[in-house]
């Protein structure tokens, strides 16, 4: 037997009581075989820590994330946040113009939030991670009358009123009717409410009209399908987006073709 | 689906890495975990917040290496059944007050020698093996961590890497652990 394999049977505790004292008297009369088990001995055990190196600071990370926002409620936006980006009146015709892309990025965001759930079924493993990054939800911060009307919207689905929600979405909706934020709002209710036909028509409408929620529109159109149980259509939402490399939801579109299959 | 055969689906999602999923998992029984805690064992969120990084820890390495093939229950049962032996090992004893949660198993989970120690040696290995293992050739360093992390056996690791057989596997494993001696050695690095 090789020399490292008897080591590494010690190492491991192999061994048999008589092979082990055997083995630890060799080791007091060798200084060379007592090192060698000594520097072994650490590699190995340096192997197991270093591996385990990656994971265990993503659970840390995890865990940093759940004690800081366990119980918080966070806030949406604050005067803070539009100051510090700079935000003055000069600014206001610029926000104005961008007005639609930034209600649709802040409605998204603040339901992606507000409607992740604390203790998800496995259903909804597929909803997590789709946040927008912080950047640019709070760059595009404006106030108008469209925004209070969506912040009411945010209120009431945080309270779980979906039907109120709804109904204050179909007030913005006569006046914005292809508002894309609304639609994919009201998209991403029915989902949660399972009326996933109501929601695929809407996710439809948002990726015909090819703005920025497209993209999102494709992925929760895809979840749409996997509720459904259509794992057939869900593939082929699916692989689209599995195939465009620049596409938001690229990685875990990959992964979720992976399970289908 | 039953949930049983849903956590079975979740396993094997971890097992090919998906780590979507391990992070739900984590968020979704921690808020269980430290209320069960505080109820049977602690009051000490910190305590009960680091029993339950180790213990799903442990259920993540067990479904990694397939020491966690197949439930016998559901992750939840299992991540509390790791978490209770490792109050048992904090205090020593049985727990003073009764475990209400009948159904947590006693688990076989091999957490006692995971490497958690945050000793300034233990801290210093990790470092210099990640330094290591970085100059060795990828073959070598997936050889060294699907045995000594991930805890596959020879013939699995023989049948990943493509050798011949478990035999041709383990004499790879050695020559790397050897070349990593020689590092070691040559280089006077202190392990």
């Amino acid at each position: 037997m090789d020399r490292l394999e008897i080591i590494e049977r010690y190492i491991e505790g192999k061994m048999d009581a008589g092979e082990q004292a055997a083995f630890e008297t060799e080791m007091n009369q060798s200084s060379e075989l007592s090192r060698d088990v000594d520097i072994y001995k650490k590699l190995m055990r340096g192997i197991k820590l270093a591996g385990a190196a990656p994971i265990l600071a993503q659970i840390e990370k995890w865990e940093q994330e759940e004690k800081g926002t366990n119980g918080k409620v966070r806030p949406l936006f604050t005067g803070q946040e539009q100051e510090s980006k700079g935000f003055v009146a000069s600014d206001r015709k610029r926000i104005f113009r961008t007005l639609a892309i930034a209600a649709s990025i802040l409605l998204f965001c603040a339901l992606v939030f507000l409607l992740r759930p604390t203790t998800p079924s496995y259903d909804n493993l597929y909803l997590i991670n789709i946040e927008l990054p912080q950047s640019s939800f709070s760059s595009m911060m404006s106030s108008s009358d469209l925004d209070t009307l969506l912040g009411n919207v945010f209120n009431e689905v945080n309270k779980g009123e979906y039907e109120k929600a709804l109904a204050q979405l179909e007030d913005i909706m006569a006046d914005h009717p292809d508002l894309d934020s609304a639609l994919i709002a009201r998209g991403y209710i029915y989902l949660r409410s399972k009326q996933t036909s109501m929601a695929v028509a809407d996710f439809k409408k948002v990726i015909e009209n090819k703005g920025i929620m497209s993209p999102r529109a494709e992925w929760y159109l895809a979840l749409a399908h996997v509720q459904d149980h259509n794992s057939e259509e869900a593939l082929k939402v699916l692989e689209g987006i599995a195939g465009n490399n620049g596409h938001e939801f690229n990685t875990p579109a990959k992964v979720l073709v992976e399970e289908l299959r | 689906m039953n949930k049983f055969e849903e956590d079975q689906k979740v396993l094997v999602s971890i097992r090919k890495g998906n780590e979507l999923i391990l992070e739900e998992l984590y968020k979704k029984y921690r808020s269980p975990f430290i209320r069960w805690s505080f109820s049977q064992y602690t009051q000490d969120e910190e305590l009960a917040s680091e029993v339950y990084q180790r213990a799903f820890t442990t259920f993540y390495l067990n479904a990694k290496s397939g020491k966690l093939e197949t439930l016998t229950s559901q992750i939840q049962t299992y991540i509390f059944g790791v978490g209770r032996r490792m109050y048992l090992e904090v205090y020593k004893t049985e727990a003073k007050r009764p475990d209400s949660l009948d159904d947590i198993p006693n688990v076989e989970a091999n957490f006692l020698d995971l490497g958690f120690e945050d000793t300034e040696n233990e801290t210093h290995l990790k470092q210099v093996l990640g330094q290591l293992l970085a100059q060795i050739d990828d073959t070598c360093r997936e050889v060294l961590l699907l045995y000594y992390y991930e805890s596959f056996t020879m013939e699995s690791i023989a049948e990943r890497l493509e050798y011949k057989n478990a035999s041709v596997a383990k004499k790879k494993k050695y020559s790397c652990l050897q070349k990593l001696k020689r590092i070691v050695e040559e280089k006077e690095i202190s392990i």
